[in-house]
């Protein structure tokens, strides 16, 4: 299984998939490139180390990836 | 703003104050289940030992992908800051554009640092040591309001003396004018891009 957390005001929304299934894979990257497209960052976070590296193309095997606006400088 | 430490810190009369901000004011209990939620997800997304950190100091500890030597120190409400070497250079002034819980923000904060170092210190505002903007100019007009009289005093020693007097009380502004040659020099020598020097 998969998950994409999306930080919101609110906390984050949780999207998982099963990379099996080909309804939930279609679904998720259609959310994933709708909000690439509004300008989120999205990264993939190593399974040790927690390390988060940024990714711009859906991959259904990913299992930990996480989204948010890009912030700026205050 | 809530400061994260205070919630990163677990106290015994969490669920009391939980049960009275939700019967006085539910916009406060909403933001405050939104906290939860993002305190849950950092905790996924850290390593046990980063997330204990977080608990025990409120901030995690990031070594710079690109730049050898240079830590971020993160949390989720101060400007991050910089170390190189263990000697704090400066900080990274960056938040997000809309509003999130303070543990989301130390997140987004710690996965760009990782996965796109680059992009974060190009947003973000540089800002200097505190120290420095000040640091200079009160101390020269305190040593030249405290020496001046003194120094007029070698007006006795005829000419000699008014240019010795001139030559010290001036010695702290050639003093302070070399200092920030030589900071422009070392800013200079740094490799481009390594920090990004905005308003």
């Amino acid at each position: 299984m998969g998950e994409l957390r999306i930080l919101g005001p609110s906390g984050d929304t949780r999207l998982a998939w099963n990379p099996a299934d080909i309804e939930d894979v279609a679904s998720v990257r259609r959310r994933f490139d709708e909000i690439v497209r509004e300008g989120f960052l999205v990264f993939e976070l190593e399974e040790n180390t927690k390390e988060g590296h940024q990714v711009r193309t859906f991959d259904p095997d990913a299992r930990e990836l996480r989204a948010f606006r890009p912030l700026s400088g205050g | 703003m809530r400061a994260s430490f205070a919630h990163s810190v677990p106290c015994p009369a969490d669920s009391l104050r939980r049960l009275l901000g939700a019967l006085l004011s539910p916009d406060l209990a909403s933001e405050d289940v939104a906290w939860q939620r993002a305190e849950q997800l950092l905790s996924e997304s850290l390593t046990p030992q980063q997330y204990a950190t977080y608990r025990a100091r409120g901030f995690i500890e990031i070594p710079s992908p690109n730049f050898a030597g240079r830590i971020y120190r993160v949390d989720g409400w101060r400007p991050v800051a910089v170390y190189e070497k263990r000697q704090f250079v400066g900080a990274v002034c960056i938040r997000p554009r809309e509003h999130i819980p303070v543990p989301d923000v130390l997140l987004a904060r710690k996965l760009m640092i990782e996965g796109a170092e680059a992009e974060f210190l190009r947003s973000g505002n540089w800002l200097q040591p505190a120290w420095r903007p000040a640091g200079a100019a009160p101390t020269i007009f305190l040593v030249l309001a405290l020496l001046s009289p003194w120094l007029l005093q070698l007006r006795a020693l005829g000419p000699w003396g008014v240019l010795l007097s001139i030559i010290l009380l001036a010695a702290p502004v050639f003093f302070a004018v070399w200092r920030r040659l030589l900071r422009r020099g070392t800013v200079a020598q740094r490799p481009p891009g390594s920090i990004s020097v905005g308003s």
